[in-house]
């Protein structure tokens, strides 16, 4: 079964199973272009961190027999297609603040789509119900709003519905 | 934990007519979910897992976000969403929150504002309040979906003109939608309208003389019956739908509706008129104006395909039947030819037809006419039907057989006879059917196309045969309108019973099912709600016995006890 090594930006070398990590639409590319022949050939990938990369791929194993992902139904708003998350990934995903928002990074630099639904999911519902205030201490906000705006933000906020 | 199946509901309902119950269950429904979500959320922390220790332990030391240092966290922290900006990943974050989180993240920071504009759609209102809110808002550059004006006053119009990008345009009186407002009409402060003066009309008309998509004018909001010149000169050659709601006491802005029908809009789809009158004096003044508005579906034969004409508020209570006003001799007979052999070239989509009683013959000969030509009619809708109607009855009927390949929604509220489900044997694409009316006998249900209709309503007195059929046939349904008011004067009628209950909730795809008390009993009722293992159960009160035909029942059907029935 053929490997590559990945490199972190930390400078670390992970060694993968292709067939692990070919959720990646970047990594597939990156060996495609590369034209890897043995496995001590080396992706550097400069914007995913080692801690990061390893969650990554615990994911991605976790994943690898999933069926590819159905392209998005037109008659199926993103709304309603957010509820199925699994207790393997409810129990992985639960992370610092930090390594989430590295894990969306990398999940988007390395073109996981799966991976990156889940944390925008993860996101949004930490968002959710919650106000201005709230949020802002949540992710340590500063609010660089004048009370004039929030006002005109308040009124503004009457106007507008669900695109 | 399965939270992800729909969940069915149950209604048992005196009021045939509310649908309400459907809308706040799955609200109700959202928000345990995200309630649950966030539960589970706000849990992360007692709870470890393997994977995750596992990637900890390889951590390497010099990762710089995990530094121990707390005010070095806290600056991090600060930059931490803003990580996420370049990307377009915020979008998908905040595309996932419903409207009150999306207002709520509005006030977090000028980011986050920038972020979350783009995702939803804009009603500006312009009033005398809001003027300035309207301005700083325009400056944006924004688009609006449409700017809703109301009370908007002489001296008030910005001076600079509003400046923005909207596809539609309103005129309310009020935030309350006329037909509204008559519920209050006791109290008469309710009841006064301050509406857009002629000079602030004539100007936004102007501003917004290209916009593409609908102009709405509500008869109330325009403070005088003179004659904007705007309409007579500007065309809106862009206008796609045109609502007229005309209704006005002292009939101050009905004229000028009345004009709008004189005029030529050439790419308009939709046109939606709802008519209203408080007193027969005000019909003596101002008269329905259906030839005006036939002549108008008639000049626009060639881009129409929706046409709504619903005539509000005239029941017999408010009006005693003038029979004297037969307007027909106000049509010349070289219009009235003109108007029926333009009306052949009609061809809608959508249709809907709510007559008044007594009203003049030539409008039920313009909207026989109409009827009698169409032949891909998706929706058809006939509302209010009652005696003096039955050529339109009787029209629609022919319809319903000549257009039953292409239509999907059917809505007769009143058929004046024996319905015959025969005329739709054919109509494969029918997905919503409702003929309504106590007394009118509904025969050959088993020819209706069972394999496609979802929601039925079939009047309120089915045989117990024929509701057997349709629940053991149709299948497909998810909305059954079942209440058998008709029992009560009808010994042959099933009524409301437990046996009706277990026969329809066994129907795969059923989330709404309403009944009604009126012909059944407490007793009855509350067994059928036994059944439900006293699931959270809304909007009754069974303490109140004068209440009887009032019960709303919400049931979350896959907690219904099936095995049981």
């Amino acid at each position: 079964m053929p490997f590559v090594n990945l490199e972190s930006s930390d400078g670390d070398l992970v060694k993968v199973d292709v067939d692990v990590i070919k959720c990646s639409v970047t990594i597939n590319a990156l060996i495609e272009h590369l034209g890897l022949e043995d496995d001590n050939e080396v992706v550097p990938l400069q914007n995913v961190g080692t801690e990061t990369l390893h969650k990554v791929l615990a994911w991605a194993k976790h994943h690898k027999d999933d069926l590819p992902s159905v392209d998005d139904d037109e008659d199926d708003p993103p709304r309603e297609r957010r509820t199925d998350i699994t207790t393997w990934d409810a129990n992985f995903i639960k992370m610092e603040q930090i390594q989430l928002f590295d894990l969306i990074l990398a999940a988007n630099y390395l073109d996981i789509s799966g991976l990156l639904d889940l944390g925008c999911k993860i996101v949004a519902d930490m968002i959710k119900g919650k106000t201005a205030d709230e949020i802002r201490t949540m992710f340590n906000i500063v609010n660089d709003l004048t009370p004039q705006e929030q006002e005109q933000i308040r009124k503004e906020n009457e106007w507008c519905e669900e695109k | 934990m399965d939270n992800s199946t729909p969940s069915p509901l149950l209604v048992i309902n005196g009021d045939q007519h509310d649908d309400d119950s459907l809308h706040s269950e799955a609200d109700s429904e959202e928000n345990t979910e995200s309630e649950m979500n966030l539960k589970w959320w706000n849990g992360q922390d007692s709870e470890s897992d393997p994977h995750l220790e596992n990637a900890v332990q390889e951590q390497k030391s010099q990762d710089l976000i995990m530094s121990d240092d707390e005010e070095d966290e806290d600056d991090q922290l600060s930059q931490i969403f803003y990580m996420l900006i370049p990307s377009e990943i915020t979008s998908l974050i905040f595309k996932r929150l419903d409207l009150s989180s999306k207002r709520a993240s509005r006030l977090v920071c000028r980011r986050w504002l920038q972020l979350v504009d783009p995702l939803v759609a804009w009603y500006p209102e312009l009033c005398d309040e809001s003027v300035q809110s309207v301005l700083n808002f325009t400056e944006k550059g924004y688009t609006a979906n449409t700017l809703v004006v109301t009370k908007l006053m002489d001296f008030c119009y910005p001076l600079k003109g509003i400046g923005l990008m909207a596809q539609s345009l309103e005129f309310h009186s009020q935030n309350v939608p006329i037909h509204m407002t008559m519920m209050m009409e006791e109290d008469p402060t309710l009841r006064k309208t301050l509406g857009i003066s002629n000079s602030n009309l004539n100007m936004l008309l102007f501003e917004y003389r290209n916009i593409e998509g609908g102009l709405i004018l509500n008869s109330g909001a325009l403070m005088s019956s003179e004659l904007p010149s705007l309409f007579n000169t500007t065309n809106f050659t862009n206008l796609t739908s045109l609502e007229i709601f005309g209704c006005n006491e002292d009939g101050r802005g009905y004229c000028m509706c009345l004009e709008t029908m004189g005029n030529m809009f050439p790419k308009l789809k939709r046109l939606k008129l709802t008519i209203e009158y408080h007193r027969e004096t005000i019909l003596l003044h101002h008269p329905p104006y259906y030839k005006q508005v036939f002549q108008f579906v008639g000049r626009h034969c060639k881009t129409l395909t929706s046409f709504e004409l619903v005539y509000s508020n005239l029941t017999d209570e408010n009006i005693m039947p003038p029979f004297i006003f037969d307007l027909d001799h106000s049509i010349p007979v070289h219009v009235f030819q003109d108007t029926m052999s333009k009306l052949k070239n009609v061809q809608l989509s959508e249709f809907t037809f709510k007559p008044t009683f007594y009203e003049a013959r030539s409008r039920f000969l313009y909207g026989v006419q109409l009827m009698n030509h169409q032949e891909r009619l998706t929706c058809l809708k006939l509302e209010n039907l009652s005696r003096s109607n039955f050529g339109v009855w009787e029209a629609g009927v022919q319809l319903m057989q000549k257009c039953s390949k292409t239509l999907n929604s059917i809505h007769c509220d009143g058929p004046l006879d024996e319905f015959s489900c025969r005329v739709l044997q054919f109509a494969k694409n029918l997905k919503d059917i409702r003929i309504t009316i106590c007394g009118v006998k509904i025969v050959d249900v088993e020819l209706l196309p069972v394999a496609t209709v979802k929601i039925l309503h079939l009047g309120h007195g089915l045989s117990a045969n024929q509701i057997k059929f349709i629940a053991t046939n149709m299948t497909q349904l998810v909305e059954w309108y079942l209440p058998q008011d008709r029992a009560q004067f009808d010994r042959t009628i099933p009524k409301t019973s437990i046996g009706i209950f277990k026969s329809a909730v066994k129907l795969p795809k059923l989330q709404k099912l309403v009944l009604t008390k009126r012909c059944s009993s407490w007793k009855r009722i509350r067994k059928i709600i036994s059944y439900t293992q006293g699931l959270d159960v809304g909007d009754r009160d069974p303490s109140d016995p004068k209440d009887a035909c009032y019960v709303k029942i919400m049931i979350e059907r896959r907690r219904l006890e099936l095995d049981r029935l």
